[in-house]
């Protein structure tokens, strides 16, 4: 907690109204997203990538966000994307494809999610520094 | 519409309890290494998976799965933070660090999800 101009109650309630509104969002998009035959947990690592390239994307705008507005970094950041993307779902589709016998999917959507969530960050990054 | 609006409660307190636990943890442990995302992850990873090792037993209502585990776990945990946290270190040239950050991600939320699961199920069995 560097540089807030929010005050720590204000600051709760964006970070919280993010939260709840991220978490549906992602709760709706993994009901909608087709289901696959593929033992991969393909919509958790959809919206973990998705989340990743918007979080580059607003990390990069941010840099130039004068310090007043610093409240959306709270409510799109911490909150909206911290409650879209998911890390206890994530080793837990690790876990349930061990335990159900695929521990080579496993290994696979482990590392996966971790190299394409780094190449989302940069790819939101460069995307939004291109912007400037 | 009852499942969406207890995700919705779960994660209204679970991103706030992130910044929470992320600002608590920060004040002791420094900024070395994103020690509050470490916390939050490995938190979140073993109470998803106790309710998961609990279902499993369908000793769950599905109501609490859903603002427990999809909104609370899911808002609590983070994995954008955690992307964009290695990716500072790697681009900042702390690569050592940005394994390390990753590793102990990785090697500690797995098991507290596979014990915390285990002792679900066997309180619910």
């Amino acid at each position: 907690m560097t540089a807030d101009a929010a005050p720590p109650a204000r600051a709760l309630a964006f970070v919280a109204v993010g939260g709840g509104v991220g978490a549906v969002v992602r709760h709706l998009l993994t009901q909608t997203l087709p289901g696959s035959d593929h033992p991969l947990p393909w919509p958790t690592l959809v919206v973990n990538i998705l989340g990743c390239l918007l979080m580059g994307l607003l990390t990069s705008e941010l840099t130039r966000l004068p310090l007043h507005r610093r409240p959306v970094k709270l409510l799109l950041g911490t909150g909206f994307l911290g409650g879209f993307t998911t890390f206890s779902h994530y080793v837990d589709g690790v876990r349930e494809l061990t335990v159900g016998g695929s521990p080579g999917w496993a290994t696979v959507y482990l590392v996966l999610s971790v190299v394409l969530g780094l190449l989302a960050v940069w790819a939101g990054i460069t995307v939004g520094k291109g912007r400037r | 519409m009852m499942l969406v609006l207890a995700v919705f409660i779960g994660g209204l307190i679970g991103a706030p309890a992130r910044y929470l636990v992320d600002a608590f943890v920060k004040q002791r442990a420094g900024t070395e290494l994103p020690w509050g995302t470490l916390a939050v992850n490995i938190i979140g990873s073993a109470v998803l998976g106790l309710l998961m090792g609990i279902a499993s037993r369908d000793a769950l209502p599905g109501v609490v799965l859903s603002l427990v585990g999809t909104g609370f776990c899911g808002a609590l945990t983070t994995f954008s933070t955690f992307s964009t946290d290695t990716y500072k270190l790697l681009t900042g040239g702390s690569t050592g660090k940005a394994l390390v950050n990753v590793a102990m991600n990785l090697v500690l939320g797995l098991a507290a999800v596979f014990l915390f699961y285990l002792l679900g199920r066997t309180i619910a069995g």
